[in-house]
């Protein structure tokens, strides 16, 4: 595993945003009964900024071959999307952070 | 009663429900009661007014932080239409108002970021004077820092007394007096990359109108005008789009700028941080085993530096952009967003940008770093060994940075080519009555060459050209081993010492009485002189083998030492790789392998015809003579 990547800047920035959704995601769940939602606002806000810096890091990354790397980081990115789109295990689970932390220390 | 309002209460979805139902009469009810049960003096104190039985309200349209005067004659001709309007300027004006706040939080973070340096306290980032975490941290990093210069003097200092190996000291010791210069201008240092990184951030910045970054504000104004002349002309659908589209703008341009704020002052946070341990990274650089953390300082800090750049260039085209695609816009086309969210793109576009610029970009300073420096390192080296070649050169003495002239190392002396036995071979026993044997005189039987490896003239490899050098140093080596293996004593002279034994044996078995015993005594004593021959013979071979084998090694390594001071000499003088060096030195090296393979199959093959030899001079009846006269008794 390779942590040098955690203390750079994109390292400190996508960690902090990725917790950030997480965090806001599960202090939604607290909330829940009183009918607070955030109609899936911060899903998006995750697959939109978290989606981004992948594309734009396999464009610098790029080598123009489809190689199982990037393949599997597209899985992972959809594993990720999916589950933060289900509405009780999305909030629950911290899965942009996680993917966010795989990615940097792949 | 009281139950029933108690679980009423207790639901709290219903509540919710109560109150935004309240909420949105509150916002409706005054258009039904404006537009339908005013009398005209109240319509005229609203601001309305009626033409042709048709009420005209005439006042301020205010949705979020829209207010624009509108005319309006379209919204209450009946009471389901001023519901429907109603409707919508109600879930309007909640959605706007909640993004928009929001989008304002990200705004003012992201101008309070951007401004940071000119907060009190923090008005620099590496400025001692005017930043308190600096004027704090560095100089307890500092101290502690030179305590480790004095560390590495120890250090350094110790691996010289006790000749440990594996640390350049001739390397460090320099690297440490210039470091222990250097982390006193730690400081000033880093002031000159982040300044010249904060010197074009805020040029960007500046651009933009002066550190606003009011991206939302200026597009409110552009919904605003869309939203009116929809509500003016009652187009339900441009009003539904333009609201839901202002929602849209504010979430993602308030995303933005909060990611933004939080890149400006993380950037600001972590360029703090590092500069307080500027020194102990200096430090860090010169061991080997601490350079790790150093080389990490360095792409951290050099990132944290370069990370603005492009991120406020993102946001000055953006700004730039929003300017160019909505001067001049039509009011009523809902398409007109889009001249707000391609700026949105380029921002988001640019955030994701920095942070992949940033990594890339502090590798890529490194890089170059490390290229110039050791270009200017080579540099210097390979002139001063040039310069130390051509002193030598003027003196009289070897070639400069080509490593000087190599001599092999002496060859030790040769081997002394086996012992010349003594009492056996051609003495002539008594013969017939009591008559005595004399066992000839040492040294005169046959056997024994002369060692003509002892005095060998040691080969050397002087003053010859540097490209020759390798090829010199192995056919030394080379005439060493024929050499060697030219001193080796051959077998002949042990089946010459068994032959003589043998002869003697049978002249004493011809002898009758006191001439038998005197010629046994005479065969035993020449068995013995011969037994002993032969060990000694085996000795020296022994030992010849012995001291070829480190003559080839001594060549050997002499040959290592000249390929590599050659390549190194080569490799300082800053041009041409040692490829041919190297494969000079493999093969000089399978050379002397296959060499000392030769030596060892030799020596066995030696010592096997020694033992036979041996053997066959204590029964030589398994062993025939070859010729030779008998001795007499």
């Amino acid at each position: 595993m390779n942590l040098e990547n955690i203390g750079s800047p994109e390292g400190v920035m996508m960690l902090s945003i990725a917790f950030i959704l997480d965090f806001l995601g599960f202090m939604l769940v607290f909330f829940a009964f009183a009918g607070v939602d955030d109609y899936g606002l911060l899903d998006i806000l995750g697959t939109v900024s978290i989606g981004g810096w992948l594309l734009i890091k396999q464009f610098f990354n790029s080598s123009g071959t489809v190689s199982a790397k990037k393949k599997m980081r597209g899985v992972k990115f959809l594993v990720s999307a999916v589950t933060e789109f289900c509405p009780i295990l999305g909030s629950i689970m911290p899965s942009w952070t996680i993917l966010v932390f795989s990615e940097l220390t792949s | 009663m009281s139950s029933f309002l108690a679980k009423i209460l207790k639901n709290k979805k219903i509540v919710i429900l109560g109150f935004l139902l309240l909420f949105f009469a509150e916002l409706t009810i005054p258009i039904l009661v404006q537009g339908q049960s005013m009398t005209a003096e109240q319509k005229a104190y609203a601001g309305l007014t009626t033409t042709g039985g048709t009420s005209q309200y005439n006042t301020n349209f205010v949705i979020g932080s829209k207010s624009v005067a509108v005319s309006d004659s379209c919204h209450y001709k009946t009471t389901g239409d001023a519901f429907y309007y109603g409707l919508i300027y109600g879930v309007g004006y909640m959605a706007l108002t909640t993004v928009e706040t929001v989008a304002g939080w990200a705004t003012s973070m992201y101008k309070a970021a951007i401004s940071t340096g000119t907060y009190a306290g923090y008005a620099c980032d590496t400025c001692i004077e005017n930043n308190k975490i600096i004027k704090e941290g560095w100089p307890k990093a500092r101290d502690v820092a030179n305590m480790g210069i004095v560390l590495g003097f120890v250090f350094i200092g110790i691996t010289l007394t006790l000749r440990i190996s594996g640390y350049e000291v001739k390397k460090l010791l320099p690297q440490l007096i210039i470091v222990a210069l250097l982390i006193n201008f730690s400081l000033v240092i880093c002031g000159v990359f982040v300044d010249g990184a904060n010197t074009m951030v805020t040029f960007f910045i500046e651009k933009q109108g002066g550190l606003t970054g009011d991206f939302p504000a200026k597009a409110n104004g552009g919904f605003a005008n869309i939203l009116r002349a929809a509500w003016e002309g009652c187009k339900t659908t441009d009003m539904i789009s333009a609201i839901v589209g202002n929602i849209f703008y504010d979430i993602i341009y308030g995303g933005v700028l909060f990611l933004y704020a939080c890149l400006f002052f993380a950037r600001h946070i972590a360029l703090w941080i590092l500069t307080v341990f500027s020194p102990i990274a200096f430090i860090c650089g010169v061991f080997p085993f601490t350079q790790k953390i150093s080389k990490m300082w360095w792409s951290n800090f050099l990132g944290w530096c370069i990370i603005g750049i492009p991120g406020a260039f993102c946001v000055y085209i953006a700004d730039s952009v929003i300017g160019k695609l909505n001067s001049g816009a039509s009011n009523s086309e809902a398409g007109s967003i889009i001249g707000y969210l391609i700026p949105a793109g380029f921002l988001l576009v640019g955030f994701f940008l920095s942070l992949a610029i940033s990594a890339t970009g502090s590798d890529s300073v490194v890089g170059a770093g490390k290229w110039v420096g050791g270009f200017a390192l080579g540099a210097v080296s390979g002139a001063a060994a040039k310069g130390s070649g051509w002193a030598k050169r003027l003196t009289g003495g070897g070639n400069g940075s080509t490593g000087g002239t190599k001599t092999a190392p002496a060859g030790g002396s040769g081997p002394t080519g086996g012992r010349r036995p003594t009492g056996w071979g051609g003495g002539t026993p008594p013969v017939g009555g009591a008559g005595t044997m004399t066992p000839p005189p040492p040294g005169s039987g046959p056997g024994g060459r002369a060692a003509s490896g002892r005095n060998a003239p040691t080969p050397t490899v002087s003053g010859e050209p540097k490209q020759s050098f390798a090829y010199r140093a192995g056919r030394a080596t080379r005439n060493a081993y024929e050499k060697v293996t030219g001193v080796m004593p051959s077998t002949d002279t042990a089946y010459r010492a068994g032959r003589a034994t043998r002869n003697a044996y049978e002249a004493a078995k011809a002898a009758p009485g006191k001439a038998y015993d005197t010629t046994i005594d005479v065969a035993k004593s020449g068995y013995n002189a011969a037994a002993e021959g032969v060990k000694s013979r085996y000795e020296g071979i022994k030992e010849a083998g012995g001291i070829a084998e480190g003559w080839a090694k001594s060549g050997y390594e002499a040959t290592k030492e000249g390929i590599k001071s050659r390549y190194e000499g080569i490799k300082e003088a800053g041009g041409m790789v040692g490829s041919g060096a190297k494969s000079a030195g493999r093969w000089i090296k399978g050379k002397f392998e296959r060499s000392e393979t030769d030596i060892a199959s030799n020596i066995k093959d030696e010592q096997k015809h020694a033992e036979v030899a041996a053997k066959s001079g204590m029964d030589v009846s398994q062993r025939p003579p070859t010729g030779g006269s008998t001795p007499t008794v």
